[in-house]
């Protein structure tokens, strides 16, 4: 089920609260969590039941492994074996369903085989709750979390915000906060901020990134057919989709932090203005924050991190964004996407080393500084954004040539696109994000002291009010208008 | 907090009911069956979009059902007397592509089979980059439930746009442009165009701003001739399900032929007239032919200076009048006799009539030399090259 969909809005959603809040103002937490683990369930179903069989496999199996780890085996060795045994199976089970056809696609093409297997349909969310349960077996074999209970653990798995597309969470933030009794009675408080964050995600979602959608495609598909488009095309198409996968991802992130925090639950924040980063590292720190986290806790730093060397921290560095590209998709496009944000993570490295080498002082931009490095990063992050949505390789191509000028200039799209494309991008560097604006409210997981946060003048602050209430009324209104458009999230196909 | 969630939740559920309330008083979409007030929403503007389409082929019975795009939307009658089951509905869509009609087609199969099918066929829906439009996904034809459409009746932006739009027009006294059977009324949709400048002008710039600049015609046309197998699929079910099928390629204006073999096109054009005739062998389907270069079809211009004077069968190159359509109805559907108008094609025929086509083509362009030389000082001014085109240059004829 979409969170932009009316069966979501209108039916699930209120339907899923008020039982919830009715069971736990009982008292009977663990019926109210069953519900959830149900709910989620029905929520997971609702486009393909057949999925539902591979997800309740996959859990049993890592809640057996959990159990092996944290109750029942002690020694060392075999400790390291269960883990192992249980990290290659999720990763297997992830690698039939989306890389298999890949790789018997390459195989055939390099040893002129002809091997068929069949198109093998990829179950969503496979990625997200396998990466989850991943970092879940490694953190309980590591002594940071262990789990008894069955239900608790489905629910920490399957809890339907943050199901589909994260963030992926890890199991210590979350199980602590369902054992809070307070939880489970409704909170007008966690109600208002839920709602406000649900509906300016929503508004993200189904006007903004929609609405830019339109310019993006035309452009992609027509390299992808072998048509070279001009320079203006070129950078209408790129910096729409670079805007339409922003307002997509950031809207996703906000509904799933704003529904769960209907229910009391803070889930961590996975995106904070990324296109404000003054350089790639920053960019990663900003972006899909949770997989980065999981990138660097359970591939960087096992492979080394930076202990072991520059070379080696760099060689460690393009790996791990080779498997973080990969991880988006099995293809050639997402493979380089990876390798050129591996690159840039090392020549960044390599930039600061020299800063530091010349002693500048890193921490104190210039204000002009700030500006060039936030271009750069940008422009850099443009150019792996074509590598990720072209077709192929040279559909990418084709549009890096279109935009250095290499193709013809004209201007086939509509001129609207250009105040469009304007508008969206004095919203990302100018205005704060969502969790700035209820900073007050500690909107996230994990969000940084909320003190420091100032917001621009004509930002008017959020606070319990009738006006504010008014405003994001009229914005859940707006969004619901749109909601016409079927379209899923982007990050549903990773 | 309380305050907020309650403000929050009162002002979503007053603006969604309010949407609601004037989306179902108004009806833009013809589907509430709300009351019609003259002046507020008597008149429906929406009739001849894909979402009121379907809505009205799912809900009724049709024993006949016209298709095509906007050529037999506005030319062919449902209350013609010739039509053998009743009752007719035009299920013409505005620039339908073959993926639409197909699609369309299959909805009806599986809703409510007519008895009899009338297929108008045109170049255009077999263009490669022709794509569903935005309408029809918003329609029942797009296979979304019923549900959701009601939903995006009632709550989508859409709807309300429409709604307004409705409201408006009322209020200004503007009559729709459809009657409920369907069918675009062309006598009120070219008035407004023909306006002061005359039918001439309307001719020139219809057929340069709709064929020779637009991209999305014949500038870019690509034969598709995968299309020609849902076309194949449509026979074959007609067949399969009793259903009396009629394929027409119907009447344009010589000077739009001339415009397709300047633009490069006649081959596909010709293709696609064999193609058809490939498809119906071994069936009773009749496939006729009314596109020529003479009578009817090379119907006298008005003259420059004349901004009153009106042609008898043609509105623009493209868009015939229902008299014309009359014309074809009673071919077809044999109310009358007389066959100078249209050529049923047969396998037996087809290379005989595609040569003919030629030979009077030559004589088109020696007979209506000014007409031609305006169309070739046109597709020269939008940077199309004169193509003095023998039959050598064309594609043999068998």
């Amino acid at each position: 089920m979409l969170f932009n969909s009316y069966e979501f809005i209108f039916f699930f959603l209120p339907i899923v609260l008020t039982v919830f809040f009715a069971i736990g103002r009982s008292g009977y937490f663990a019926t109210a969590m069953a519900w959830l683990v149900l709910a989620s369930l029905f929520f997971y179903a609702w486009w393909n039941p057949a999925y539902l069989g591979l997800m309740i496999t996959s859990i049993l199996f890592n809640y057996a492994i959990g159990q092996t780890l944290s109750h029942h085996v002690q020694h060392p060795h075999i400790r390291k074996g269960t883990l192992t045994l249980g990290v290659i199976l999720n990763l297997g089970l992830l690698a039939y369903f989306k890389y298999a056809n890949f790789f018997i696609d390459n195989a055939n093409h390099i040893f002129n085989t002809h091997l068929d297997i069949g198109t093998i349909l990829l179950p969503l969310a496979i990625s997200f709750f396998t990466f989850q349960q991943i970092a879940y077996l490694i953190d309980v074999s590591r002594g940071e979390t262990k789990e008894y209970n069955f239900l608790h653990y489905c629910l920490f798995v399957t809890f339907f915000p943050q199901l589909i597309a994260g963030p992926i969470v890890h199991h210590k933030e979350m199980m602590p906060q369902f054992a809070k009794k307070s939880i489970y009675r409704l909170k007008y408080s966690n109600l208002a901020i839920g709602l406000s964050i649900f509906a300016v995600g929503l508004f993200k979602k189904v006007v903004l990134a929609d609405g830019i959608a339109i310019y993006a495609s035309p452009v992609f598909d027509s390299a992808a057919g072998g048509i070279a488009p001009g320079f203006a095309d070129a950078w209408v198409g790129a910096l729409s989709y670079t805007l339409q996968l922003y307002f997509d991802f950031s809207g996703y992130c906000d509904m799933a932090i704003g529904v769960a925090r209907m229910f009391g639950i803070r889930l961590p924040l996975n995106f904070h203005s990324p296109y404000k980063a003054t350089n790639i590292i920053d960019f990663w720190r900003r972006w899909h924050m949770t997989l980065s986290r999981f990138l660097r806790d359970y591939l960087y730093f096992p492979l080394g991190g930076n202990r072991k060397g520059t070379t080696r921290r760099y060689i460690n560095l393009i790996i791990t964004m080779v498997l973080g590209g990969l991880w988006h998709g099995a293809g050639w496009t997402f493979i380089l996407w990876g390798a050129l944000h591996g690159f840039f993570l090392m020549v960044n490295h390599a930039w600061h080393a020299v800063r530091k080498f010349l002693q500048h002082d890193l921490s104190q931009p210039s204000h002009i500084g700030t500006i060039i490095s936030r271009l750069i990063t940008f422009l850099a992050v443009i150019v792996a954004w074509v590598f990720f949505r072209a077709e192929d390789l040279a559909a990418a191509l084709l549009m890096l040539q279109g935009m250095c000028g290499l193709h013809a200039s004209n201007m086939t799209m509509p001129t609207e696109s250009l105040s469009y494309i304007v508008a969206l991008l004095a919203i990302i560097w100018f205005a704060p994000n969502t969790q700035e604006w209820l900073s007050r409210y500690r909107p996230a997981f994990d969000y940084p002291n909320n003190e420091q946060v100032t917001l621009p003048r004509w930002v008017p602050v959020w606070r319990a009010s009738r006006s504010i209430a008014v405003l994001m009324a009229c914005t859940a209104f707006i969004s619901i208008l749109y909601l016409t458009r079927d379209s899923e999230f982007l990050y549903f196909n990773f | 907090m309380r305050r907020f969630f309650h403000t929050f939740i009162t002002t979503l559920i007053a603006l969604i009911s309010l949407t609601v309330a004037i989306n179902i008083l108004v009806d833009p979409y013809e589907q509430f069956y709300t009351t019609s007030i003259t002046g507020f929403n008597g008149e429906k503007y929406n009739s001849g979009s894909r979402i009121t389409k379907s809505l009205k082929v799912s809900k009724n019975t049709f024993g006949t059902l016209i298709m095509g795009t906007s050529r037999a939307e506005i030319g062919f009658k449902p209350e013609h007397p010739a039509w053998q089951n009743k009752p007719v509905y035009n299920l013409s869509l505005n620039a339908a592509s073959m993926d639409e009609i197909y699609r369309v087609f299959q909805y009806t199969l599986a809703h409510n089979p007519p008895k009899s099918l009338f297929l108008s066929i045109d170049l255009l829906m077999f263009n490669q980059h022709n794509e569903l439009s935005i309408d029809f996904e918003h329609s029942l034809f797009s296979g979304h439930s019923v549900w959701r459409n009601t939903m995006q009746s009632l709550l989508g932006f859409n709807a309300l746009n429409q709604s307004r739009k409705t409201i408006r027009r009322n209020m200004r006294g503007t009559s729709s442009y459809y009657t409920s059977t369907g069918q675009r009324i062309g006598q009120r949709v070219f008035t407004d165009l023909i306006g002061s400048q005359g039918q001439r002008s309307l001719f020139w710039r219809a057929l340069t701003s709709q064929y020779i600049q637009n991209t999305n015609t014949y500038k870019n046309f690509v034969y598709d001739r995968n299309k020609i197998n849902q076309l194949k699929h449509i026979i074959f079910i007609c067949q399969k399900n009793d259903i009396q099928l009629y394929l027409i390629i119907p009447p344009i204006h010589a000077l739009q032929l001339e415009t397709i073999v300047q633009m490069g096109l006649w081959s596909d054009f010709e293709r696609l007239k064999r193609d058809l005739v490939d498809s119906i062998q071994h069936t009773t389907v009749p496939v006729y032919d009314f596109t020529a270069w003479t009578g009817i079809n090379a119907e006298k211009l008005p003259a420059p200076e004349d901004y009153k004077a009106r042609m008898k069968w043609y509105w623009e190159a493209s868009h015939f009048k229902q008299e014309t359509g009359d014309k074809v109805l009673n071919r077809v559907l044999k109310l009358s006799k007389e066959n100078s108008f249209g050529k049923q094609l047969t396998a037996q025929n087809i290379n005989i009539h595609i040569q003919n086509q030629r030979i009077t083509r030559s004589t088109y362009l020696q007979s209506h030399t000014k007409d031609i030389e305006e169309l070739w000082l046109t597709l020269e001014k939008n940077g199309i090259k004169r193509n003095i085109y023998s039959f050598e240059t064309l594609s043999p004829a068998s």
